[in-house]
């Protein structure tokens, strides 16, 4: 494959391109079409994918470092990718696979992960204000003082995961399952908790407000 | 929450039907040797200063204070009062500091709620301070147990420097005195009572945070925290990987909490302007976002925000004239550099080194006539620049609301709907009160964005303006906190 080409914005429709194990790191890929692409292995750190199409790519295993991924990846397969300090504001990962990925220093503002799957992700301090989580799974997902201001969490999957510390302010959590969840010292002033399940979690010093008692 | 517990009351006080005029607590979560790091940086800020306070503590058992018996000798000496509460431990009542005429123990029944509880509360006309919290049960502890290490133990709760949360818990704990020891807590209640008077005096008197020496005890609080850090490492051999990143975060987080609360209290004691710390972070943080700014340069753009007004500290600000300049013994800012002295607390936190810069230049003018360096242009940090137009933005709003009640935020205004007239009439005032320093004080391009920022707020755009959780920040200390701005130009 000729990323010489791609580098210099050449090749513009990548669609289920082989661009498995290749080095595109910090090249300025912004509205390139990647649908279906297989990226598996690829270097892409510090890559702008602004507006691009990676709508169900395959990044597994992906070195996506400091990358702007403000960009369609419905569907994509982000398992094992290292996104670490990539820039995620507003990105499509509706159904998005993103298990075992490295999501540290990310920002996940008003982005859209509806129905993606995030068992066991560390999202530790991650900023996920406004963002759209509504029947994603996050079950076991460490989300220890990450922030969920204003996030639409309905419907989603949060048993067993750790919400220590959380800033869940505003956020909407209407049908959300938070069994066995760690909610110590979370803030849930404005949150919506209609018809939320929380057996089993530990809501000590969790500020709920009065329309929650 | 254990009934009974002070930690309990406290709440309970401020559950959202007792709310009038207080705020919510802010809770968060500390392992044992932040805590004694915390309370240890706390008590010694009274050693060097004749504050003469009024000191209530729970201990939980005899042992933990009996540890501590040496350093509350000292601390007695320099105190009007102290009260120690803890389950009665062989030995307890006989230490010499426990003989001390202005130290009265206080011997809690087993079943007590308050002996699960490790409390230290400062009371004085000049420092108020205190740690207020109470360790997780057995079952908070979950699956994992109750930890076999001391150092791993678990506790919740909060602490502070507000006098007025301080003193509305020091009550609380003298009532719980009262039930063991009904003269001592009378006597107590009425020294608490005789500060409370001489704080409310001082408050008519000036709009200046209580604490005189604030910036100190804040560099003593993160010097603590992170002497806590470095034998934490020390000790690493014998703690396993993941709970020692556990601990050192804990730790971090609490560093960084000392000077959100710092600001916190600036922001309450200004009562012409309490909410400047979110709005301007909000403001700030939009217009970065118009900038098209990267994600982590709009974190901390953010918490930048939200300390801005630590530069203020001490009224230093206003003494520094262009030209005169005061070196800092920091290598990794150019030697020339002036300081604006409130800046130099948050050097002290390696971690917001370019949130120092970045507050230290705020003040800085577009033609170059502002101080401390008198940089120009692009020379002057983007994000100084955007903060010190954000802020001048913010103060003539909120005078414009002072003057005019009407022109306040409505949160009645559905997020799509125009503003108010009044309110949008404040929001263009404001607007071409900082237009009219265009070129001279402020960068054009950041005024053209303000006016776009301003037009959007006009037709309806809302900014979530919520107080942060504090405890919770740490999403905003990233990578490049670090990053030496001035040199990065260059």
């Amino acid at each position: 494959m000729d990323t010489e080409a791609i580098r210099t914005g050449k090749q513009k429709n990548l669609a289920g391109a082989d661009l498995e194990d290749e080095d595109l790191s910090h090249a300025d890929l912004s509205r390139i079409t990647l649908s279906g692409a297989n990226l598996t292995g690829a270097n892409l750190s510090g890559a702008k994918f602004t507006a691009a199409r990676l709508d169900g790519a395959n990044l597994m295993g992906c070195q996506v470092k400091g990358a702007d991924l403000r960009a369609n990846l419905l569907g994509a397969n982000l398992m094992q990718a290292d996104l670490s300090e990539s820039d995620l504001r507003g990105a499509n990962l509706r159904g998005a696979n993103l298990m075992q990925a490295n999501l540290t220093l990310t920002s996940l503002a008003g982005a859209f992960l509806s129905g993606a799957n995030l068992m066991s992700v560390n999202l530790k301090g991650v900023d996920l204000r406004g963002a759209d989580l509504r029947g994603a799974n996050l079950s076991n997902a460490n989300l220890q003082s990450a922030n969920l201001f204003q996030a639409d969490l309905r419907g989603a999957i949060l048993s067993e995961t750790n919400l220590e510390e959380a800033d869940l302010q505003e956020a909407n959590l209407a049908g959300a399952n938070l069994t066995g969840a760690n909610l110590l010292c979370a803030e849930l002033t404005g949150a919506n908790l209609n018809g939320t399940t929380l057996s089993g979690a530990c809501l000590k010093g969790t500020i709920l407000d009065e329309n929650n008692p | 929450m254990l009934e009974g517990s002070i930690l309990k009351s406290l709440r309970d006080a401020h559950q959202p039907e007792n709310l009038a005029g207080k705020r919510s607590l802010n809770f968060g979560v500390y392992y044992k040797n932040t805590l004694v790091a915390l309370c240890h940086a706390l008590e010694d800020a009274i050693l060097g200063q004749d504050y003469s306070p009024l000191m209530i503590t729970a201990f939980q058992q005899g042992k933990w204070y009996l540890e501590e018996a040496e350093r509350y000798a000292d601390l007695a000496a320099r105190s009007q009062q102290v009260v120690i509460m803890a389950a009665p431990d062989s030995g307890f009542a006989e230490h010499p500091t426990s003989q001390r005429a202005n130290v009265a123990l206080v011997e809690l029944d087993a079943a007590d709620a308050v002996a699960q509880e490790w409390h230290l509360i400062i009371v004085s006309s000049r420092y108020t301070a205190m740690v207020l919290c109470q360790e997780l049960s057995e079952e908070d502890y979950g699956v994992a147990g109750v930890p076999a290490a001391d150092l791993d133990r678990k506790f919740y709760g909060l602490w502070t420097f507000e006098p007025s949360l301080v003193i509305e818990t020091s009550a609380l704990a003298i009532a719980h005195v009262q039930r063991y020891n009904p003269e001592l807590g009378q006597q107590v209640a009425a020294r608490l009572d005789a500060i409370a008077a001489q704080i409310q005096q001082q408050d008519a008197l000036s709009e200046l945070p209580t604490a005189d020496h604030l910036g100190d005890i804040v560099s003593r609080v993160v010097d603590y925290l992170q002497h806590s850090q470095k034998s934490l490492t020390h000790s690493l051999p014998e703690h396993s990987g993941l709970e020692a990143v556990g601990l050192d975060y804990n730790l971090v987080s609490n560093e960084l909490q000392a000077f959100l609360r710092i600001a916190q209290l600036i922001d309450q004691t200004d009562l012409s302007n309490p909410m400047a710390a979110a709005e301007v972070a909000s403001l700030a943080e939009s217009l970065g976002q118009l900038l098209d700014l990267p994600a982590w340069q709009l974190h901390r753009l953010r918490l930048a925000g939200l300390l801005h007004r630590i530069a203020q500290l001490q009224g230093a600000a206003m003494e520094i004239t262009p030209g005169v300049s005061r070196y800092g013994d920091d290598d990794t800012i150019a030697p020339s550099c002036p300081l604006v002295p409130g800046t130099q607390i948050l050097r002290t936190m390696n971690r917001l080194k370019a949130i120092a810069t970045i507050l230290n230049h705020q003040s800085e003018w577009w033609n170059g006539m502002g101080y401390p360096a008198g940089l120009a242009g692009d020379e002057i940090p983007l994000e100084s620049r955007i903060l010190g137009l954000v802020s001048c933005f913010q103060h003539h709003l909120a005078v414009g609301r002072r003057s005019n009640p009407d022109a306040a935020p409505d949160v009645i205004t559905p997020p799509t709907e125009a503003l108010p007239p009044a309110a949008a009439a404040a929001l263009a005032a404001a607007l071409s009160a900082c237009q009219a320093q265009e070129g001279d004080r402020w960068d054009p391009k950041l005024i053209e964005a303000l006016a776009l920022l301003v037009n959007g707020l006009q037709q309806g755009l809302s900014l979530s303006i919520a107080a942060p959780k504090i405890a919770a920040g740490m999403w905003m200390l990233d990578s490049h906190a670090e990053e030496d701005l001035l040199a990065a130009k260059i």
